[in-house]
């Protein structure tokens, strides 16, 4: 009976080894330094005067928003606006003429990989719009962003201080 | 006899599993990760802030009227910029901004209920950041070509004289015009 079992079992480790497969399978993930903003400086348009041609504020001036991307060392990435207009509130104007704005963005931006600056060493051109232009960032996961626009005040404008913003988009390219 | 309960996996599903182990994705040994260069997407979006700052309009009052009294005919009778009698406004708005101030003027001063017209011209004026025509007023000539000038401290007064020369024929009664100042930001 020992044996029977015996030789059963042996039988049974036979088996066994000769039934053992292995494969084996990928596993992947990837690490990506996410995208992060630093706020340089708003868009800033001083004495609108109301019923005067538009009040603008070039990218290379002082007024000029500014924004500083971070993300992956000379990563490429894609940058756009969300769209190329906003509206800018007052929620403290008092009177009868309108107590908003229309701030037209300019497409014409520019950036700099070297310093915190809209011009000068570093810096060039750069076309924004609601498509994406592609740019790198630097060395150090930086680029800086500089953004102009326009704004007019009609005769009958609320006088006083109007707020909003302008959405922007980055992504990483993969290049 | 013992059977077994083991049984090794039918042809089929060996090929199966090897194609899919052939078919596989980016690489990487059991265990480890390594980065890879970035994937496409990780948008990220923010919002720019934006501000804007609207002046308040521009106030013009006038409160003095331009007042010859009773007048002679035949005779020049000239009211000077200085005069007490002279025509005062005041302009007020954004201190330091710059304005374009500029007249519509009478040619006439017309008689209430009709019947006669009295020419009036000569037109003198100074503007000053105070509410006096004394010294320091600058002297401009008041017409319809705007001068340009700064809103230092935020009001500027404008004083404003003319001569009238009532004809001998002109009958009596009191003559009456309109003097009209127009105030502008220039956006300087």
């Amino acid at each position: 009976m020992i044996k029977k079992l015996m030789m059963g079992a042996a039988v049974l480790v036979a088996a066994t080894t000769a039934q053992a497969q292995t494969g084996t399978v990928n596993v992947s993930a990837s690490v990506v330094t996410p995208i992060t903003f630093t706020n340089v400086r708003d868009l800033t348009f001083t004495n609108v005067f109301p019923g005067q041609a538009a009040r603008v504020v070039a990218a290379s001036d002082a007024g000029s928003g500014g924004i500083r991307i971070n993300g992956l060392t000379n990563a490429q990435v894609a940058v756009s606006a969300g769209t190329m207009s906003s509206t800018l509130t007052c929620a403290s104007c008092t009177g009868t003429g309108p107590n908003s704005l229309t701030l037209n963005v300019d497409g014409a931006a520019r950036i700099n990989n070297a310093s915190a600056a809209p011009t000068g060493a570093g810096s060039s051109a750069f076309t924004l719009a609601t498509s994406a232009s592609n740019t790198n960032l630097n060395a150090s996961g930086q680029l800086w962003l500089y953004i102009g626009g326009s704004v007019a005040a009609a005769a009958n404008q609320q006088a006083g201080a109007y707020t909003g913003s302008i959405s922007l988009n980055v992504s990483y390219t993969g290049n | 006899m013992l059977q077994t309960r083991f049984r090794f996996p039918p042809r089929t599903l060996c090929r199966s599993i090897g194609r899919r182990v052939r078919g596989g994705a980016a690489v990487f040994a059991i265990g480890g990760l390594t980065a890879l260069s970035p994937s496409r997407g990780g948008a990220q979006s923010v919002a720019l802030a934006a501000r804007a700052s609207v002046v308040a309009p521009l106030t013009v009052s006038p409160y003095w009227s331009l007042d010859f009294r009773t007048v002679t005919r035949n005779r020049r009778n000239t009211v000077p910029y200085n005069d007490v009698w002279s025509g005062a406004f005041s302009v007020s708005g954004l201190s330091g901004a710059q304005v374009a101030v500029s007249f519509a003027l009478p040619t006439t001063l017309d008689r209430l209920g009709g019947g006669g017209a009295m020419p009036i011209g000569l037109w003198t004026g100074c503007h000053s950041a105070t509410n006096s025509s004394g010294a320091g007023c600058a002297t401009f000539t008041p017409s319809a070509t705007a001068i340009n000038l700064t809103l230092a401290g935020g009001t500027r007064f404008f004083f404003v004289g003319a001569s009238v020369t009532p004809a001998n024929s002109l009958p009596n009664g009191s003559y009456v015009g309109t003097i009209t100042l127009q105030a502008t930001y220039t956006g300087n």
